[in-house]
């Protein structure tokens, strides 16, 4: 896109380096490494300014502001700010050339406000007016990249027509088409790189006003009952002229006269709003699409290095700490879990099933991608995770190692022990859907799942 | 020599204004490419 057209921005409204409020301790570091990683991808793809969301100091208030030092681009918040100065901690806004415009950038961090940090939040009321007002008359466009709640940013819409576009981040929301509200339009798009949202603007900055297109809407509208109404009318006049092939039936004269009043009264209608499009003049006009980020869009050899690099560090420090935990002597199954050998003895066909099963691979599907340490990953690729501290998932022994049947039954020592008594429940919904959800598996159908695994009873 | 330059010099400013005006209400063409994230960061599990 930059080699075809001369302005292009690429921007992210926040909620980029962490995906959790807070992080427990045994993440912090890879979590840190992977925020690390992309602030370098963002640097490869020259992006030209971020928001903060409150996802953003997640890793910590300190950490944040020594990896801004790393970035080629503005981090922008104009109201996350020292809570005894009152100084905003980031630079509040920004202004960019592209395509001949003068773009100025402002942003905006939601809550909540961060606890027990030096850091506060001021509301959105008492810092935007100030930073609009700074830019004085020189910019041609403004944009707001904002994490405040889809609410508020329609306030502030309809409160501020000199903003002319508002991203929308922090929340786990998909896509969002632009909505007008006022002259700002809003918008978002799904996060974790799964679309790049694009709009393709035209923009005249002396009237830095987009173009209603309710009424061409409208119009759309009017013209289509238009044509239907037309054609109801060539019906009657099929038979001849109507006012003497209907002279002896006065209801149907009656009925082809009022078609012939409403098609001219859509006519007028259309022409009215018609001029009126047109004496919007120059008003700003745009395109948008989402375009999936799908494995189909080749990568960038540079980016990719880079996300391969930051893949092998996050393996290395979850190695570090999986050897850690070892050394502990955490090297035993969770407690009251038999591990994944020891159903087989006394349910050799549904253990058979198993083996062959996308599940018993789980692990394995890890060690290809060198995520076996990924303290992110392995709740949903082991067994027995769920409940444990991170540094406990990472010490787990071998016998743990895929989804194995107490994934879903449950622990089951005490079955295995007794197996007249304590026997297991079945795998239910919920319990499926803590790894088959909606961001890792989009679509998934609990009935079909539940048949094609082939467990047996 | 002045007087000579006057003709040439108003029509010069003249044509400046046309352009100008034509030029005014332009659009100016920008694309805005907003993400969330880098692809492959999103699904390193498998």
């Amino acid at each position: 896109m930059r080699s075809q057209k001369s302005g292009v921005i690429a921007i992210d409204g926040g909620a980029l380096l962490f995906k959790e409020d807070k992080l427990p301790g045994a993440r912090l570091d890879q979590e840190k490494a992977t925020a690390r990683g992309i602030v370098a991808a963002y640097n490869r793809m020259n992006f030209t300014a971020l928001g903060i969301a409150p996802q953003d100091l997640a890793g910590g208030l300190d950490f944040l502001l020594a990896l801004q030092k790393e970035a080629n681009f503005p981090w922008l918040s104009a109201n996350l700010v020292n809570r005894e100065s009152g100084r905003p901690y980031f630079t509040p806004r920004t202004m960019v050339m592209a395509g001949g415009l003068k773009i100025g950038l402002i942003g905006l961090t939601g809550g909540p406000e961060p606890t027990g940090s030096k850091a506060a939040l001021l509301p959105w009321e008492k810092v935007l007016p100030g930073e609009i007002a700074g830019f004085g008359k020189e910019v041609g466009m403004l944009i707001l990249l904002s994490s405040l709640d889809p609410a508020s940013n329609k306030k502030i819409a309809a409160k501020h027509p000199e903003i002319n576009l508002i991203i929308q981040a922090g929340t786990q929301a998909g896509n969002q088409p632009p909505e007008q509200v006022g002259n700002s339009l809003l918008t978002r798009v799904e996060p974790r790189g799964k679309y790049l949202g694009i709009m393709e603007i035209g923009w005249d900055p002396r009237t830095r006003k987009w173009q209603d297109r309710r009424e061409e809407k409208l119009i759309l509208d009017k013209k289509s009952q238009l044509d239907s109404l037309a054609w109801q009318i060539g019906r009657y006049r099929r038979m001849g002229e109507p006012e003497t092939a209907f002279a002896k039936q006065p209801e149907t004269l009656a009925a082809y006269q009022d078609l012939v009043a409403r098609h001219k009264g859509l006519e007028e209608e259309i022409a009215v709003l018609s001029a009126a499009v047109k004496t919007q003049g120059a008003a700003g006009l745009f395109d948008y699409r989402f375009a999936a980020l799908g494995k189909e869009v080749p990568d960038d050899p540079a980016v990719k290095a880079i996300v391969e690099e930051t893949t092998s560090e996050i393996a290395r420090l979850g190695q570090m700490a999986s050897k850690a935990e070892s050394g502990k002597g955490q090297g035993l199954n969770p407690e009251g879990y038999a591990g994944n050998g020891a159903c087989q003895g006394c349910h050799p066909a549904e253990s058979a099933n198993w083996r062959a099963s996308r599940h018993a691979a789980a692990y394995r599907t890890l060690e290809n991608k060198n995520q076996q340490f990924n303290g992110r990953c392995l709740p949903c690729h082991v067994t027995g995770a769920w409940g444990l501290t991170d540094e406990k998932v990472l010490g787990l022994n071998e016998e743990m190692r895929g989804v194995g049947c107490e994934s879903c039954h449950g622990p089951a020592g005490a079955h295995a022990a007794g197996p007249q008594g304590n026997k297991p429940a079945k795998a239910g919904q919920n319990t499926c859907l803590r790894c088959h959800n909606q961001e890792h598996h989009d679509g998934f159908n609990f009935a079909k799942a539940i048949t094609s695994l082939g467990c047996g009873k | 020599m002045g007087k000579k330059l006057v003709f040439p010099l108003a029509c010069i400013l003249a044509l400046l204004i046309v352009v100008f005006a034509a030029t005014a209400g332009e659009r100016r063409e920008l694309a805005i490419v907003f993400a969330n994230d880098v692809r492959g960061e999103t699904e390193p599990c498998g």
